[in-house]
């Protein structure tokens, strides 16, 4: 799929969220040549802010989403000082989430929020349901955060590992038990 | 009549020794059970020996006055060209006497073992008809205890054939890391092979335990629920009951005493291996 194509599937998601009323009511802003101009400036800007040095401008920097993260830190920290031990689970469960090792796509996240009566701000962006996934698991007891950890699915080969390596050893095909 | 259970995993390093010596002194201090309990080192690494003894009453109990270790007993019919007639070991010469715990009402524990050396890697060299004397042997005080602990090594060998022969449950400590829980396979097939050389004896595989587990870990949550699901799959016991790690157990180790008589354990870990014992004790109707 070509830049372009994403873009295009970009601002498809922003008209089902703003609505196509609020879309003409941009594009006829937009004829505007002095508005237009002063929005690339603004445009330009922002994406300078977010570019790091070797990184292509079209690529997210690190600091996209950054408020959302920021707030998650402060959460985060928030745990660390009052509470060690369930700082460590959400560290390790945060790691987990990041790396997709579980719940690879932001559907899974929302169904799991759902599951557990998390409550999460909607969002098709993996990263900021993971987020908010965390800030309301971290107003979890250590408990209950253990509890609902422990029912986290891994990621799709979950089966392979150990019952891959018994099938193998055992002679799956002629079972001796 | 004692129960032979015994302790083994075809992964080393997985707690086995920590787990069997904790395991023999909680049945043997705490009441109510307060039971009489023999632990067989059956380990070349002899890891538990050193646990229970420490290195002074491993001196002056086995080095100095030749104590028979289960090696001697792997070997005692072993012929040498000065060696004379080989003499059955007795277990007055072999069981070293290590704690008795006074309870109410004239109850005691008693905590022997039947400690290993160095030397018992030597029989795996020359293995042939050497696997049922520690049966043999451990038939001879059967009424002496209500229950037999066997720490058995890691690897397939006549230690492991030894150990199947001598007992009648097998309890399987798991790390829950990924090449920790592929020992539980291997022990397995190892023991389906067992039941088909010796269609006489039955062994039962008693259930698995999560040992040196932490609260969570991603990783350790990930396979725990793969040995989980083998176990449902394959019909294995797995204990509800986990020993999570705690560095008192190792403190333990170098001062010869359970995590109970540690100083500075946490109550959580305390308790977590109690609860592990109470459940064992349950399901061997201790």
């Amino acid at each position: 799929m070509s830049r372009s194509e994403e873009l295009l599937i970009e601002l498809a998601r922003l008209v089902r969220k703003y609505g196509p009323e609020e879309f003409r009511t941009l594009a006829r802003a937009l004829r505007d040549r002095d508005l237009v101009d002063s929005f690339a400036a603004i445009l330009e800007a922002v994406a300078t802010a977010g570019r790091t040095p070797g990184r292509p401008a079209n690529v997210a920097g690190p600091r996209a989403g950054r408020h959302r993260s920021d707030e998650t830190d402060r959460v985060l920290e928030s745990v660390k000082r009052d509470d060690p031990g369930k700082y460590a689970l959400l560290g390790d469960a945060r790691q987990f989430l990041m790396d997709k090792r579980a719940l690879p796509r932001s559907s899974d996240v929302l169904s799991f929020a759902e599951r557990f009566n998390l409550p999460i701000t909607p969002t098709n962006r993996r990263e900021q349901a993971v987020a908010s996934i965390l800030r309301a698991l971290a107003r979890k007891t250590a408990q209950e955060l253990r509890l609902i950890l422990d029912q986290v699915p891994s990621a799709g080969d979950e089966p392979a590992g150990l019952r891959g390596w018994s099938d193998i050893i055992l002679d799956r095909d002629k079972p001796r038990r | 009549m004692a129960k032979t259970i015994a302790l083994i995993n075809m992964k080393g390093g997985v707690g086995k020794s920590t787990l069997a010596v904790n395991l023999a002194w909680h049945f043997v201090a705490y009441t109510p059970w307060l039971k009489r309990v023999l632990l067989v080192d059956l380990d070349p690494q002899f890891n538990a020996s050193q646990y229970l003894l420490g290195v002074d009453k491993y001196t002056s109990k086995v080095v100095n006055p030749n104590t028979p270790t289960v090696w001697n007993i792997l070997e005692q019919l072993t012929r040498t060209p000065t060696g004379g007639t080989p003499k059955p070991i007795t277990p007055s010469d072999a069981i070293i006497p290590v704690r008795t715990i006074h309870g109410t009402g004239g109850k005691k524990g008693q905590l022997d073992l039947l400690a290993s050396r160095l030397e018992l890697a030597w029989s795996l060299k020359q293995p042939a008809q050497k696997e049922g004397l520690l049966a043999k042997f451990l038939a001879k005080v059967q009424n002496d205890y209500d229950l037999v602990i066997i720490d058995c090594a890691p690897t397939e060998s006549v230690l492991t054939t030894a150990t199947y022969l001598a007992a009648n449950y097998i309890v399987v400590p798991v790390k829950p890391e990924y090449l920790s829980t592929i020992g539980l396979p291997l022990l397995v097939r190892s023991m389906n092979e067992f039941h088909q050389q010796y269609e006489d004896h039955h062994v039962e595989l008693l259930g698995v335990v999560f040992n040196h587990a932490s609260d969570y870990r991603p990783e350790e949550m990930k396979s725990k629920r793969e040995v989980k699901s083998e176990a449902a799959r394959l019909g294995w016991y797995v204990f509800n009951a986990e020993v999570t790690y705690s560095r008192s157990y190792p403190k333990g180790a170098r001062e010869g005493s359970p995590i109970f008589w540690t100083s500075k354990a946490q109550h959580s870990r305390k308790s977590n291996f109690l609860s592990f014992a109470q459940e064992l004790a349950g399901r061997l109707q201790l």
